[in-house]
C-alpha cells in the first residue's frame, strides 16, 4: 500500500486502520479508526473497502457503522480473517445516495430491513432514538448483530424462512405510519415498496448489488430500476421504492 | 513525458480503457474528470441507444474480475449531442471515442460523424467486444472483415485511428496486419479475454446476458503477449493494457512495445492509481 495511497481523490482513497475484529455471531464486526479525511456520510451511503495484502482482487462495498467509541463495518467471518484484518485498508467514499431523512421521525417512520441491510439502520437508530425496527436475519447464529444497532426499538427479529412482510403488513394496517424506510436484497425491496404503495405509505429502499468500483465506472452493479437496468451505485443504493415497481 | 501515439500527441502515457472509466461521475464525484490520465477513452459508442445486459454482470476472479456488461449507452445521436460536448468541457486532454456496431454501416457512419467533431481527437475502432450477440468481437475475428471495416473507417475519418483487439483470436498477429493493411494509425491491446462463470446448478452462464470476459491482473501476461506480436508483425504504436496496476507494470508493457499504457479494471479499486504510477514514473 505505500506510495499508492499517497495519491487520491477528495473522496480517497484513505488509509484507515484496523483496531480489532470481534466475532459477531457467524459474522465479524471490524472496529476501524478513519483518516480524518474519510466522512462516515449519510446512512445508506456506502465505502468502498480494500486491502492490497488481501485475498480479494476487488474492493467490497461496506456500509459503516457508528459505534460508541468509533466506527466499524459487519462482513462475514471468512472474509475477515482472510483480508479485513488489516492492519490497514483502503477506504473510498462516501458513495452513493443516502436516505432522504427530512421526513424521518420515531412516530411515523418505521424501518424494515434484512441481513447486511440491518447496519444500514444503526446510523438512523442513532440519530432517532426508539424508531420501530422489524428485522429478518438468514439464520439464527446472526442474531448478535442486532447488538451493534443501538437506539431501535426491536420487533421480535423474523429468522428465515420467516418474512418481515408480515409484521410489515400489520403494522401498516395500524394507519400510524406514514414512511417506511428499509434495506435489503432486490427482492426484499421489492416486496416492501409493492405492500406500501398498496398501503398509500411512502417508502425508500436501500438496495445490494455486486459492485466493482462504487462509482459508476464499471457499470457492473445495475438493478431493475424505472422499468430498465440502472447503476445502484449512482442511482442509489437508496432509491424511492416506487421505482422499483414501474 | 510526452508523446505521440498514432499520430495521437499525450502529454504522458496513460489512459483509461474504453468502458472502465466514466468522466461525467468522476467529475462530479471526486471534482476532476481523468485524475493522472492524458486523456479520456469514452465508453464503446453504439448507433442506437443500448440499456446493456440483465444482471449479474459481474463476477469476481482470482487476480482479476469477469464481466458481461453489453455495451450500455446512449448511443450515437445522444452522444453526439450531449455527452460529448459535455465532455469536453471537463476532460483535460484529448477525448478518444471508441466506437462499436453490430455491421460495417454501423461503424462508418459513427466514425463519419465523429469526424466532424472537434470535440474527438481520435477513433478507436472497438471490434473485440465479447458480450455482444452479434458483430464487435466476430468482425474483429476475422483478418478480411477487420481489414474491410478498417479501410472503410480510414475513408470516413482523416483523425488517428485505432483499432482494439481481442486476444481470443487463433493469432493476434494475422488480425494486427489486416488493421494495418486497412489503414489503422495504432493498436490497442487487450479487450477482456472470454472467459465465463457458471452457475453450479444449472450449468448456465451466471450472467444475465450470457457470454463474459477476463480481465485484471490475470491476463498481464496475456497483454504482454499481445503486444510482442504486434510489434513483431506491425509497424503500427501501440496502446497497451490489461492488468496493469503499477509503474513496473507499465514499463513492462512499453519494453514489449507499447507507447503508450491503458489502465482498466485496477481503477476500480484506486480512482487515482493514474496520479500515483505517474508519480512512480517520474521518481
Ligand atoms: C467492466 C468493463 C467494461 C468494459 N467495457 C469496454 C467497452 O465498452 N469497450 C471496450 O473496448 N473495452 C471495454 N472493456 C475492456 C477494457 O477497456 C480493457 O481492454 C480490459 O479490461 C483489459 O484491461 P484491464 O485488465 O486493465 O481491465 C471493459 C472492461 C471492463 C472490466
Ligand atoms: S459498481 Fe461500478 S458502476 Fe456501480
Amino acid at each position: 500500500m505505500s506510495g499508492v495511497l499517497e495519491h487520491a481523490t477528495r473522496l480517497g482513497p484513505y488509509r484507515a486502520r484496523v483496531m480489532g475484529v470481534e466475532p459477531l455471531g457467524g459474522l465479524a464486526l471490524v472496529r476501524v479508526e478513519l483518516d480524518s479525511r474519510t466522512e462516515v456520510g449519510v446512512p445508506g451511503q456506502f465505502h468502498m473497502l480494500s486491502n492490497p495484502a488481501g485475498r480479494d482482487y476487488l474492493s467490497r462495498p461496506v456500509g459503516l457503522i457508528e459505534l460508541d467509541g468509533g466506527v466499524g463495518f459487519v462482513v462475514d467471518q471468512a472474509s475477515a480473517a482472510a483480508d479485513m484484518a488489516g492492519p490497514e485498508i483502503a477506504v473510498l467514499g462516501p458513495l452513493g445516495r443516502g436516505f432522504d431523512l427530512s421526513e424521518t421521525n420515531a412516530e411515523t417512520t418505521l424501518l424494515v430491513a434484512a441481513g447486511f441491510g440491518l447496519t444500514v439502520m444503526a446510523g438512523i437508530g442513532r440519530m432517532h432514538r426508539h424508531i420501530r425496527l422489524i428485522a429478518g436475519l438468514r439464520q439464527s447464529d446472526h442474531l448478535p448483530l442486532l447488538e451493534c444497532i443501538t437506539g431501535v426499538t426491536n420487533d421480535a427479529p423474523r429468522i428465515a424462512p420467516d418474512l418481515v412482510t408480515e409484521p410489515l403488513i400489520e403494522a401498516l394496517a395500524s394507519g400510524r405510519y406514514t414512511q417506511v424506510l428499509a434495506a435489503g436484497p432486490t427482492g426484499l425491496g421489492t416486496a416492501v415498496a409493492r405492500i406500501c404503495a398498496d398501503h398509500g405509505v411512502a417508502s425508500q429502499v436501500a438496495l445490494e448489488a455486486p459492485m466493482a468500483c462504487g462509482f459508476g465506472a464499471c457499470n457492473g452493479c445495475v438493478v431493475p430500476l424505472d422499468g430498465t437496468w440502472l447503476r445502484c451505485c449512482i442511482e442509489g443504493p437508496v432509491v424511492d421504492g416506487a421505482r422499483l415497481l414501474a | 513525458m510526452s508523446i505521440t501515439v498514432g499520430r495521437l500527441a499525450l502529454a504522458q502515457p496513460l489512459l483509461n480503457g474504453s468502458g472502465t472509466w466514466d468522466a461525467e461521475q468522476a467529475h462530479r464525484l471526486f471534482g476532476e474528470a481523468n485524475p493522472g490520465l492524458a486523456g479520456f477513452v469514452t465508453k464503446t459508442i453504439t448507433p442506437e441507444p443500448r440499456v446493456g445486459n440483465p444482471a449479474p454482470r459481474i463476477a469476481p476472479a482470482r487476480q482479476g474480475l469477469l464481466n458481461s456488461i453489453g455495451l450500455p449507452g446512449p448511443g450515437r445521436e445522444a452522444f453526439l449531442a450531449t455527452l460529448l460536448p459535455h465532455l469536453r468541457t471537463i476532460v483535460d486532454g484529448p477525448i478518444i471515442c471508441s466506437v462499436g456496431g453490430f455491421s460495417l454501416a454501423d461503424y462508418v457512419d459513427t466514425v463519419a460523424a465523429l469526424d466532424d467533431d472537434p470535440a474527438c481527437a481520435a477513433i478507436e475502432l472497438n471490434v473485440s467486444c465479447p458480450n455482444v450477440e452479434s458483430g464487435c468481437a466476430s468482425i474483429g475475428g476475422d483478418a478480411g472483415e477487420t481489414e474491410r471495416l478498417t479501410a472503410a473507417a480510414r475513408r470516413a475519418t482523416t483523425k488517428p485511428l485505432f483499432v482494439k483487439l481481442s486476444a481470443s483470436v487463433a493469432d493476434i498477429a494475422v488480425i494486427a496486419m489486416a488493421a494495418e493493411a486497412g489503414g489503422a494509425d495504432a493498436l490497442v491491446c487487450v479487450n477482456t479475454v472470454k472467459a465465463t462463470a457458471v452457475d453450479r446448478r444449472s450449468g448456465k452462464s451466471w450472467f444475465g446476458g450470457g457470454g463474459g470476459g477476463l480481465s485484471g491482473a490475470s491476463i498481464r501476461p496475456v497483454a504482454l503477449h499481445a503486444v510482442v506480436a504486434c510489434r513483431e508483425a506491425t509497424q503500427l504504436d501501440i496502446v497497451g493494457l490489461g492488468g496493469v496496476e503499477c509503474a513496473d507494470d507499465v514499463r513492462d508493457l512499453v519494453a514489449a512495445g507499447a507507447s503508450a499504457v491503458a489502465l482498466g479494471t485496477a481503477l476500480f479499486r484506486n480512482p487515482a492509481l493514474a496520479c500515483a504510477i505517474t508519480a512512480d514514473l517520474a521518481s
